[in-house]
């Protein structure tokens, strides 16, 4: 997923899951949908795999992507460097979960 | 003797207490693997058999699990949809201070199951006032859906009718149900008992208001008993899987009554407790097995459970049902004149209809395209 928005993310962005989601758990992740306006408009569901949707569980409450990026690290037990890797990876994972609503910049 | 319950049958019975072993899958040759599949996406149990493999119950061949898992994303995609679009009637009655209650699926999945995910559906269901009835359907259709039916007379389905289907642009469904069922327990009763509480579930930020739990109950055996010639296994399991959440068996009951369907009540209770194959009696399974329908009950329930059963023999024992002499008058004139528009979608004129009707009322049950103006699914 790549985002549309052409503005860099700063370290201290925060980021909330849409309140407004919609979700079911499916084997190694979830589906989400951000309700549409009208009856004219369908929704698009969003196929989110086990990382995803944890970054969506850990963002009820906003979060910058350090934080996220540091409570997956020690979710996972990852070392500095994978570390490092996965601040990178979950940049840009949020970027594009900002981008199709699942997220929102606060 | 009792039958065995099907495999199908023992998988929509997963999860209760008292619930058969499941059948065993992963030996099964292609073509009988092949047919439960069919039946499992038919019948919207892959939610159950995936929770099964989750706990140990069930084991599935890697292409047998990755079958149920599509077939399982495919319907969960489509209950996110449908949710999406209760939320837009939802803001659409809410601007016009028109209230509603949400039937069956979406509010079974959320408040009666252990996971909404155990639980899918193919159309929204929503129950509303029948003097508010032609305003919602003037709401809904100013918002975009078209109503796919027209009724006999103006005013038809808001007195007389069980509802009306609408679809959205993006080609989903909504039900606007006036009753419970079309025909005679569509009009036994009085609908207002189901409006004098209500339960809700939350879909994202907003609440959502349902039936409370014993008139949910009542509502899934009006589906499973009345629904269809054959019950189907999900309504079956909703009528088991609410009585084991804990009810309140004399308020079951007493509401049931008031609504005119206590002979439903009872005969869903019994068909669940069979066709699912639990080894134990369910809730309220002793008042079930004491009831004893009237003649009138029994009449009324073959016009829903024959091999014969139409839309318009349904319609037309429901003047069984109406009560008063002016209101059998109306309906029954509203059925043999409707208005040209209802006429041209069903029928060449008014002579053919006096004939199909005169064949319907002396029991030859000519084949009918008599359409349900809210589908049973």
């Amino acid at each position: 997923m790549t985002s549309h928005c052409a503005e860099p993310i700063r370290p201290t962005d925060q980021y909330r899951a849409s309140s407004r989601l919609l979700s079911r758990r499916v084997t190694g992740g979830s589906l989400v949908c951000v309700p549409a306006q009208s009856a004219y408009q369908d929704v698009r569901v969003l196929r989110l795999d086990a990382i995803a949707t944890a970054v969506v569980a850990m963002t009820r409450e906003p979060r910058t992507i350090a934080a996220i990026a540091a409570a997956l690290t020690d979710q996972t037990e990852r070392d500095a460097h994978d570390g490092q890797k996965l601040h990178a990876e979950i940049a840009s994972l949020v970027a594009g979960l900002a981008a199709a609503r699942v997220l929102e910049h606060c | 003797m009792i039958a065995a319950p099907s495999r199908l049958a023992t998988i929509a019975a997963y999860g209760l207490a008292n619930a058969p072993p499941l059948p065993i899958v992963h030996t099964l040759p292609t073509p009988a693997w092949e047919e439960l599949l069919a039946g499992i996406d038919e019948q919207r149990l892959s939610g159950l058999v995936l929770d099964a493999v989750a706990r140990g119950d069930a084991i599935l061949r890697d292409d047998q699990y990755a079958a149920v898992r599509a077939v399982a994303e495919h319907a969960m995609t489509a209950a996110l949809r449908l949710e999406s679009l209760l939320l837009v009637v939802q803001r659409v009655l809410e601007e016009r201070d028109l209230e509603f209650r949400a039937l069956k699926g979406p509010s079974c999945a959320h408040l009666d199951y252990a996971a909404p995910e155990h639980r899918s559906f193919v159309d929204v269901d929503i129950l509303v006032r029948g003097d508010q009835f032609d305003a919602v359907a003037d709401a809904l259709v100013a918002a975009g859906l078209a109503r796919r039916f027209d009724e006999p007379r103006p005013g038809f389905t808001a007195r007389f009718g069980k509802g009306v289907c609408f679809t959205a642009p993006t080609g989903l469904e909504v039900d606007v149900h006036r009753a419970l069922t079309a025909g005679p327990f569509g009009l036994a009763g009085d609908t207002e008992v189901l409006w004098q509480r209500s339960d809700a579930f939350l879909l994202g930020e907003r609440r959502v208001a349902c039936l409370a739990r014993e008139e949910r109950a009542v509502a899934a055996a009006v589906h499973a008993c009345l629904g269809s010639a054959e019950p189907r296994l999900v309504p079956l399991r909703d009528v088991a899987q609410i009585l084991h959440r804990g009810i309140d068996e004399e308020r079951l009951v007493g509401i049931a009554t008031e609504l005119g369907v206590a002979s439903v009540l009872a005969r869903a209770i019994l068909l669940a407790r069979t066709r699912l194959g639990l080894t134990a009696p369910l809730p309220c399974e002793a008042w079930a097995l004491g009831y004893t329908p009237s003649s009138r009950e029994r009449r009324m329930l073959r016009a829903y459970t024959g091999a014969d059963r139409t839309y318009a023999g349904q319609m037309l024992t429901g003047a069984l049902a109406v009560k008063g002499t002016g209101a059998r008058a109306a309906y029954l004139r509203a059925l043999a004149f409707p208005s040209r528009n209802y006429l041209a979608a069903r029928d060449a004129g008014y002579g053919r209809r006096v004939r199909r009707a005169a064949r319907l009322a002396s029991g030859h049950h000519a084949s009918l395209d008599g359409n349900a103006d809210v589908g049973e699914r």
